[in-house]
């Protein structure tokens, strides 16, 4: 059940403040007004896609990043720029498989890979929408993201994901708020080694597909992570 | 010789100290983790600055002007006054730590060489108490206050108390001020819940990110600028879990 | 009265490594075991999670993993003429307790000792002449050497999921490797950590030297691993909150999460937490070991009655066990007759802060338990000691394993102390600054030893343990020459300042060097010079074994777990092979 909280004014902020997600070095070249150019590119590629064939962002991500609310895509808003990029140059590179975004992200080049990441990660939800989830389920997620579990020696999701699932700049993607079949469907791949990541690779493995429901469930029930602070 | 065993001596100064419920545990069965009975090293969760735990008023005067000179603040960073280091204290001196129940504290007591470190019979608590009272005498029977001296005068002050040029009711001034230098430091720097290093002062000045430190993608990627905002133990407040066990139980 | 429980055949003072592999091991035999751990129980969930485990006041400054010293501590001396006082706090080293003992708050630094450590006292003796040893140095051989106990080695490492290259395979000298180690017969099970900037600027400087450098063995997971026993470890995520700290991330090697989950599943296996074993006790010869006696935290006592002891405390509290229990005859330095606290030893550390320009960002928060770089050129005897005029030596590493900021905010000297210019200075070093870790060679000396204190008691009314301890003159000198040597990197690395400071008398526990003490009541072929025999059996009574780094004659340059571990599963072999089937002396 949805239910609605409140209605924000939809809103673009710049780049220098939001675009690096405290990480300076790794666009240490770009001065704020290169920044700022940055996520206006981004802005085009995802409502227009590129001229060599990329498919516009927005068709299946959104504008705003919220996507259609299926789970089958990630919400992107506000997620960290450098996970973000990552994520694109995984695909382009094979490290992460998807049958919709190996061949996007190898039409995209390493500016626009930045440019789209930059905008996402600025974007702020026109609408701050909070989804319940079953009970017992959202229960044992807490749990399990909060503590881990010994049986099968799982660490707390939380002690890399942040407080509450709101992630850690810049590596570690925010949980908060993201579509519970998406985490789902993702802690399956790491189990399958369909995404490459030593950390959630062991994790996939040690969650029971119960245990993946749970976290997914609690993750989804939190309000949106707020965008990681700007420099 | 000792007593034996079972003597009510012995059993009654377990009983004073912190003991937590023995545990016998079964194979297969994850043993209860015992739950230290009294507070753990003054820690709170809240923010505030809570009211006076241990310090009267005239003692927090003296401290709170005290460390400002030690860590004093400046145009960009507060001082240890406002990261609100004399909150800091004043919990541990409330708590276990200041009660000396995390020293040993069985005489004789006697004056050892400096390798043997610290061997007053004062808990912390008490030698926080004794000095700043001598102190605070020594001013008031000038009519005055530490406070009430300039800058100049205060680290002039402080400087001969550091060199243990004072005996402050029975404790050299030298290992006084090593305490209060120690504590300054921890409160300026310990996580947030344990009422100093407000707003994370001291970690956002040094560029410390905190408690939530997955650095696996990036310890490898030399020379980065890295930020981040720190982010303390008590940030992810909506829930409520167990305190860890220690290993003391 | 004393309650006498059920006797089972083997009781484990001390739930440790030691404790915890011996256990398992007898256990599998389908021998009944009891585990006394005197601390409280604790699991990598949820006792070890983040981000609460990550409190640098909690476990660094309160020491929170450590043995209570209110109620137990040691006191301590430089000299015999002084008169030994409580240490009040610990600072100089940290004798952990609880389940896990230390083996949860180590740093997993995973070195094998050199093949030259194990026969040092002929080893030496032969190179150089006996003339180089200063007449107050007691060097001795272990009884076993290194080519005996390397299949242990090998065990214990891949029980640990140890990280690493190795540098000498069966005597063939490996590329990325540590090409002065002594032999392996194969490689790691995991490949090595990764480098820190601090360590790659290291590697390049030490280069430049003509050094070899190589990236530290580790037993911080660097990749998800399933360990000998069946159990999976995570990797390591370079969180900066290793030594002092449980990990999380179930990736540092613990008992926790290398063999008690297995060690669990034996119904003929039984830990008790809260035991606190007071002594072993004998029967009326003296001669055998009936079993232990215990108190539980409220109090009670009990006697746990047993066939086979083993004393699997940590290495003081292993010296003072024997001497409460009466086995084996203390140590006199005087005299020099008698055994049990002989040979005590620690490690020669030395710290190099190396302060660079504010260009270079060095993140050392960004760090693992056993990050660094290092070399060996200068460790044990790996260089020619002819003319230099002592015996041993350091490795030296550059590399964090933290940057925690109450203990980590380093300062260039002529700083002041505190105010104004001291805040500026820790705010513009704090991310530029590594420290040189310079782990040297500690010989036992005549007159460093460990006793019962005449004055002092334990909660339990129980004499507490003497060290009477101070650097020998070898190990300063042997300190200077290593850190003039570190100081010569530093300075190749283009630092601004290198503060040359090493180790140097008294040693003092008033801040913390090194939780590296060992000896007390070593092993040898002699039982006029050792406690133990070769397989860590005491002389005196042979149904008691002593096993921790209690058992070492000297320490050599490198941290002691590793090698601990080898003679853990040595033993236990000794233990399952030839002991069990026929109870008596082995040596």
């Amino acid at each position: 059940m949805r239910r609605l909280v409140h209605l924000k004014k939809f809103a673009l902020l710049t780049a220098a403040t939001a675009a690096f997600c405290g990480l300076r070095a790794l666009t240490a070249d770009h001065p704020a007004h290169a920044a700022a150019n940055n996520v206006k590119l981004g802005a085009q590629i995802v409502a227009q896609g590129t001229k060599r064939g990329a498919i516009a962002c927005a068709r299946c991500h959104g504008y705003d990043g919220a996507a259609d609310g299926s789970g089958a895509f990630p919400i992107l808003t506000g997620q960290s720029s450098y996970y973000l990029t990552a994520q694109l140059n995984n695909f382009a590179s094979g490290k992460r498989q998807s049958a919709l975004m190996t061949s996007i992200a190898r039409n995209l080049s390493g500016e626009e890979i930045q440019s789209v990441a930059a905008y996402y990660s600025s974007v702020r939800p026109t609408l701050q929408l909070t989804r319940e989830g079953q009970a017992d389920l959202v229960s044992r997620g807490q749990s399990i993201a909060n503590e881990g579990n010994l049986q099968n020696r799982v660490q707390a999701c939380v002690s890399c994901h942040g407080p509450n699932g709101t992630g850690e700049a810049p590596a570690i993607p925010y949980l908060a708020g993201q579509y519970r079949h998406y985490i789902e469907v993702q802690l399956k791949l790491f189990r399958r080694g369909f995404r490459n990541s030593e950390q959630m690779g062991t994790v996939g493995h040690r969650l029971t597909d119960e245990e993946a429901a749970a976290v997914a469930a609690y993750f989804d029930q939190l309000p949106l992570a707020p965008p990681q602070p700007a420099q | 010789m000792s007593d034996g065993p079972n003597s009510n001596s012995r059993r009654n100064f377990l009983k004073s100290s912190l003991i937590a419920i023995s545990s016998i545990t079964l194979p297969g069965q994850v043993a209860v983790a015992a739950i230290r009975p009294t507070g753990t090293n003054g820690a709170h969760n809240t923010g505030s600055q809570a009211e006076a735990r241990f310090f009267e008023e005239q003692e927090r005067g003296f401290l709170e002007a005290a460390v400002d000179r030690l860590i004093p603040p400046d145009e960009r960073w507060p001082g240890a006054a406002e990261a609100g280091v004399v909150n800091y204290i004043d919990l541990q001196m409330a708590g276990d730590w200041g009660k000396g129940n995390l020293i040993y504290r069985h005489g004789p007591f006697r004056q050892g060489s400096p390798a043997q470190g610290y061997q007053l019979e004062y808990t912390p608590a008490e030698l926080f108490r004794r000095s700043i009272s001598a102190i605070n005498r020594s001013f008031s029977d000038k009519g005055t206050t530490f406070s009430k001296l300039s800058d100049e005068e205060k680290d002039a002050y402080l400087e001969q108390v550091e060199k243990g040029e004072f005996d402050l009711d029975g404790v050299p001034s030298n290992i006084f001020f090593d305490f209060l230098w120690k504590h300054t430091q921890e409160g300026f720097f310990a996580d947030p819940i344990y009422g100093g290093n407000k707003n994370k002062v001291g970690w956002k000045m040094l560029g410390f990110p905190g408690a939530y430190t997955d650095f696996y993608d990036l310890v490898d990627k030399h020379g980065l600028e890295f930020y981040r905002e720190p982010v303390g133990i008590a940030d992810g407040g909506m829930h409520m879990h167990m305190k860890p066990a220690g290993g003391k139980e | 009265m004393p309650q006498k429980l059920k006797e089972v055949d083997v009781v484990c003072i001390g739930v440790g490594f030691a404790g915890a592999i011996l256990a398992k091991e007898m256990a599998a035999q389908g021998l009944t075991v009891v585990g006394l751990e005197r601390g409280g129980p604790r699991h990598s969930t949820p006792d070890f999670q983040a981000p609460q485990i990550h409190d640098e006041l909690k476990y660094s400054v309160r020491k929170h993993f450590m043995q209570d010293v209110h109620k137990e501590a040691m006191t301590f001396r430089n000299t015999h003429r002084e008169v030994a006082l409580p240490i009040r706090q610990w600072e100089a080293f940290l004798p952990g307790t609880g389940l896990g003992g230390c083996g949860v708050h180590w740093n997993g630094q995973a070195w094998r000792y050199q093949a030259a450590d194990f026969i040092y006292k002929t080893h030496i003796e032969q190179r150089y002449g006996k003339k180089i040893i200063d007449p107050d140095l007691r060097l001795q051989d272990w009884g076993v050497t290194y080519a005996e106990l390397e299949p242990y080695y090998d065990k214990f490492e891949y029980l640990i999921g140890a990280g690493g290259k190795a540098g000498n395979l069966n005597g063939k000298i490996q590329e990325g490797g540590n090409p002065l180690e002594s032999p392996r017969s194969r490689e790691y099970p995991n490949p090595p950590m990764k480098e820190q900037y601090a360590g790659a600027i290291f590697r390049k400087a030490a280069l430049e030297l003509g050094y070899h450098p190589f990236i530290q063995p580790s037993a911080n997971i660097t990749r998800a691993y399933t360990n000998t026993e069946g159990i999976a470890m995570n990797p390591c995520v370079y969180c900066g909150f290793c030594e002092r700290y449980g990990c999380e991330q179930f990736a540092k090697a613990s008992p926790q999460t290398v063999i008690l989950p297995k060690l669990r599943q034996y119904p003929n296996f039984e830990l008790r937490t809260g035991a606190h074993v007071l002594r072993i006790n004998l029967d009326s010869t003296g001669k055998k070991a009936t079993g232990v006696s215990y108190m539980d935290s409220e109090g009670r006592e009990f006697e746990q009655p047993a066939g086979l002891v083993l004393c699997t405390a940590f290495i003081l509290n292993n010296i003072r066990m024997l001497l409460l229990s009466g086995i084996g005859k203390p140590y006199d330095p005087v005299t020099e007759k008698g055994v049990v606290g002989r040979n005590y030893a620690y490690q020669t550390q030395s710290y190099l802060p190396v302060f660079f320009g504010e260009d270079i960002h060095l993140n050392s928060f960004m760090a693992a338990g056993a990050s660094g770089t290092a070399i060996d050129d200068f460790s044990v005897d790996n260089f020619d000691h002819s003319g230099l005029g002592f015996i041993g030596g350091s490795y030296i590493m550059a590399g964090s394993t933290n940057a925690r900021p109450i203990e980590f905010h380093p300062t260039p000297p002529g700083t002041p102390r505190w105010g104004a210019k001291w805040k500026e200075a820790v705010r513009r070093h704090y991310n530029h600054t590594t420290i040189f870790n310079i782990s040297g060679t500690s010989v036992a000396a005549r007159q460093n030893y460990c006793d019962l204190d005449p004055t002092y008691r334990d909660a339990w009314g129980m004499p507490a343990l003497r060290i009477t301890y101070d650097f020998p003159d070898n190990d300063v000198r042997m300190a200077r020459y290593v850190t003039n040597k570190a100081s010569e990197i530093g300075h190749k690395m283009g630092a601004k300042v290198v503060v040359n400071e090493p180790r140097k008398r008294p040693f003092a526990v008033t801040a913390y060097q090194s939780t590296h003490n060992t000896g007390g009541a070593v092993m040898g072929n002699d039982p006029s010079t050792s406690v133990v025999n070769r397989y860590l059996q005491s002389w005196d009574v042979h149904n008691v074994f002593v096993v921790g780094a209690s058992a070492y004659p000297q320490n050599s340059s490198y941290n002691p777990t590793v090698t601990l571990g080898a003679l853990i599963y040595w033993t236990a072999d000794a233990l399952k092979n030839r002991y069990l089937k026929n109870p008596g002396p082995l040596a």
